[in-house]
């Protein structure tokens, strides 16, 4: 499930669908800071912050960002991440290089949670 | 004002302008070339604030014209962009009719937070050839008691007329107007006349069929 701006959305599909009917077509991450914990179930608890620049846009847009990655046997939803990666839009492929976890057709993770926030008033 | 930014010995007036992503909002206001030169960014809300100087026959008065960072790119806008906000301009783009969809939404949020301030909606972009929203097809104006004026913020086409408006509505004078005209960024592109002004004809005479009244000022 991903919880965008407030809007909840459930589902690999509608998800997809929501981060493809952005109205932008790059957003440049840039990652100011990481948390990270083991979980229950094998999961891993993530919390990103930092800035998002959209072409066109003078000023960077602050964000924070809370994922919930759960180990998963099958390659069903490896297909997912790579759809986001595919979009720029999440890190997964950041998270993976960060914590030394290598997708793998029989084990790999997948996103169960996601949670972005815009910080301002 | 934002905190760090002057005051003025003049009327001044926070005017919120909303709309869908691209359709203009930050290229009409980068328009007026004082309030560019003077525009402050505060990172906390994310916005831009230009205060708009116009020259009235009744004196100056300003408009702290709140401009996003984008946000809305993303979903709607937090009640802190509104608060206090005293008039409003609402954006679509006449190219593109989902911004045109969306004004509803817009108008819903803005209204939840402001009560009654008066209200421009502004088609933006109409010095493109290949319009999507027609101008007799723009109707939600004559639902909610709005202004609507047709706009072309590259070719500065009707730039002021939001602003003559709701500087009328904010000081109760109907007959009030601009004397002197603010410096404006030259045109980037010109503006069919003759086509607007037939737009501008249907829109008349779809303003005259019988729905809810326009406030119409004769300009």
């Amino acid at each position: 499930m991903l919880t965008f701006e407030g809007q909840k959305i459930q589902g690999s599909q509608s998800i997809v669908a929501k981060l493809t009917s952005l109205p932008f077509q790059q957003c440049k991450h840039n990652i100011t800071t990481v948390d990270c914990q083991p979980s229950g179930s094998g999961g891993m608890l993530v919390f990103v912050s930092g800035n998002l620049q959209l072409a066109g846009e003078q000023h960077a847009l602050k964000f924070s960002q809370v994922f919930f990655l759960l180990a998963q046997p099958s390659t069903a939803d490896l297909i997912f991440i790579n759809n986001f990666t595919n979009l720029g839009y999440l890190y997964v492929a950041f998270c993976y290089q960060m914590f030394h976890l290598m997708p793998t057709p029989q084990g790999s993770f997948y996103v169960l949670n996601d949670i972005f926030r815009l910080n301002y008033a | 004002a934002l905190p760090n930014q002057q005051t003025v010995d003049y009327p001044s007036f926070k005017l919120v302008i909303v709309g869908d992503g691209g359709t203009g909002k930050t290229t009409f206001v980068k328009r007026h070339l004082t309030g560019e030169f003077e525009k402050k960014y505060e990172p906390t809300i994310g916005v831009e604030v230009h205060p708009l100087d116009f020259f009235t026959n009744c004196g100056k008065i300003r408009f702290y014209c709140w401009d996003t960072a984008g946000q809305e790119k993303f979903g709607g806008l937090r009640d802190g962009y509104y608060i206090h906000g005293q008039c409003a301009i609402i954006m679509f783009d006449v190219t593109a009719r989902l911004t045109y969809k969306n004004v509803p939404t817009w108008h819903r949020d803005l209204c939840r937070v402001c009560e009654n301030i008066p209200i421009v909606l502004c088609g933006n972009k109409v010095d493109v050839k290949n319009r999507q929203v027609k101008a007799k097809q723009v109707t939600f104006h004559r639902k909610k008691n709005l202004q609507y004026y047709e706009i072309s913020a590259k070719s500065n086409y009707n730039f002021e007329k939001p602003f003559l408006y709701l500087a009328r509505k904010l000081a109760g004078d109907p007959n009030l107007h601009f004397v002197e005209s603010p410096a404006l960024a030259p045109p980037e592109v010109h503006i069919d006349l003759a086509a607007q002004q037939q737009h501008e004809a249907e829109l008349a005479a779809a303003a005259s069929q019988p729905l809810p009244d326009d406030d119409d000022d004769a300009f």
